[in-house]
Formats: structure tokens, C-alpha cells, sequence
């Protein structure tokens, strides 16, 4: 039923911006779908690269800038100042462990991208294993069970970083080639 | 007549230093604080004292509250607050 409606061309008559609007969201679609990994790269590359840029700025002056990107950090990462690297003497805009793992989820989509998505995925057990080290690392330390140290929270961090990407991206990959097209969908429904 | 003694003020004692981020938000905090209750405040420059700041320079801002409370690194307000009361 709402097939016929939108292929009646009276209604195409009556909403002439419905088709450019068709047009438009066919579009972003394809564009979406072509360019998904790169997107993600560049939105990992940009906390990366704020997260570095944070210690950069306060030492060049630049304070008010990097007060900014610092706050906004923390909607991302707690910050602690005793779990953190320090470049010049100033604080990261993130802790160890979330630039460890923001920075090899970079990597690995990156090296995705690079691949022409061809990169071959893992399999779940292999990814369960990869974010093991870090889910013990961390809950062991919340509790206050043990106190972790710089080179696990870096260690772990990066596996679990590796791993999600490398487990994640391939099967979104997998999952949209195996997809058929809309047009295609539509055919068949008619 | 005798006049009730006031008690002591509070003594608050911050270290920190300049372009650390957490600091500046510790330091409105403590002034959201002043505007509640009094309290003597001693700010410390870490960078002032070679032994002061191997021993805050990854901990700051540190807030120790009447020489027994200490606060360090992101500090929330209601913790800062727990401690003057």
C-alpha cells in the first residue's frame, strides 16, 4: 500500500521536495556505507590527536584551548592524574589506559581503511581473549584489590583496543556486503 | 560575661600548580566552598619545593582539609564538602 502511494506520480506531483529529499538520503546513504571506516577513523584519529594536543597547547600558552578540549575529554575518560602519562610536565587529556585504548583503535582502523576493508576479522573467542587481560585489570584495581601499574594499563588497554576493531570492523564489513541493496529489496518486494 | 569562643577556622591546605586543568576546577570549588563556610587557605605552588613536587607532581591538586582529609586528583564537590564538615 505505501509502495503504490510513493510510486503514484500525483503524489510526486504534490511533494516536489519529497523526491530531492529521496535523492538527498539515497546519497548520504551510499555515501555512508562506502566511506564507513574511514569515518570511524577520522572521529578515533580526532580524540587521539585532542588528547595529545591537550599537554602541547599548555605548554605553548595556549591554556584557554586546552582547558576545552580537556573538559571535553572527560566525557570520555575519569582523568586521574596518578593513571596518566605527562608531556612538558602537563597531564594527557586522557588517563593510560583510554589513550592506550583510543589510540590502537586508531591503529587498527587505520590499518582497515588501509586494507581496503579486506583486513580478515577474528573470530569471538579469540576477541574475548584480547579484552580479558583489560576487564581483569581494571576491576581487580576498581575493587582495590591491587594497584595496577602504567605498563598494564598500557598492555592491556591496547589489546583490548586491537581487539575491538579487528573483531568489529571486519563483521560490519561481512555484514554489509552480505546485505543486499536497497533497490534490490524494493524489486523483490514488487 | 564571657563571650563563647568561636571555633577554629577550618585549615585548608591545596597544592597545585599552574596549567594543571583539575587544579583550576579544585580552586573553584574551594571558592564555592568559602562562600559556605570560612576557612584558612594555604595554596603551594609544587613547583616551589623540589621535595613537595616529586611528591604531588602526579597527584595534584591535593586538598588536605585540618591536616587529615586529603583529596587528590579529580575531586568531586560533595567529597570536597564532606571534608568541612
Amino acid at each position: 500500500m505505501a509502495i503504490q502511494q510513493a510510486n503514484d506520480p500525483a503524489n510526486q506531483i504534490d511533494y516536489p521536495h519529497r523526491q530531492a529529499l529521496t535523492q538527498f538520503m539515497n546519497n548520504a546513504g551510499n555515501f555512508l556505507l562506502e566511506h564507513w571506516a574511514t569515518l570511524i577513523t577520522w572521529v578515533l584519529g580526532v580524540i587521539v590527536f585532542a588528547a595529545l594536543s591537550v599537554p602541547f597547547l599548555s605548554y605553548f600558552g595556549l591554556d584557554g584551548i586546552s582547558k576545552q578540549i580537556f573538559y571535553a575529554l572527560h566525557t570520555l575518560c575519569a582523568q586521574i592524574p596518578s593513571h596518566s602519562f605527562y608531556i612538558f610536565g602537563h597531564q594527557l587529556g586522557m588517563c593510560a589506559r583510554n589513550f592506550s585504548i583510543y589510540s590502537s583503535m586508531f591503529a587498527g582502523s587505520l590499518i582497515f581503511v588501509l586494507s581496503k576493508k579486506r583486513l580478515p576479522g577474528i573470530p569471538w573467542w579469540f576477541w574475548i581473549l584480547m579484552i580479558l587481560p583489560m576487564a581483569i585489570d581494571g576491576t581487580t584495581q576498581m575493587f582495590g584489590w591491587r594497584e595496577s601499574t602504567w605498563e598494564l594499563r598500557v598492555i592491556t588497554g591496547t589489546l583490548f583496543g586491537l581487539g575491538n576493531v579487528w573483531f568489529a570492523l571486519p563483521l560490519i564489513q561481512k555484514l554489509l556486503l552480505e546485505t543486499p541493496p536497497c533497490s534490490a529489496t524494493n524489486n523483490l518486494m514488487h | 560575661m564571657t563571650k563563647a569562643k568561636e571555633p577554629a577556622p577550618v585549615q585548608v591546605t591545596f597544592y597545585t600548580k599552574a596549567g594543571c586543568h583539575l587544579c583550576e576546577e579544585a580552586r573553584d570549588m574551594l571558592d564555592d566552598i568559602a562562600a559556605l563556610t570560612a576557612y584558612e587557605l594555604t595554596e603551594i605552588d609544587i613547583r616551589g619545593n623540589p621535595d613537595i613536587f616529586e611528591k604531588y607532581r602526579y597527584r595534584i591538586p591535593v586538598i588536605i582539609v585540618n591536616g587529615d582529609t586529603l583529596l587528590e586528583g579529580r575531586i568531586e564537590f560533595r567529597d570536597l564538602a564532606k571534608a568541612f564538615h
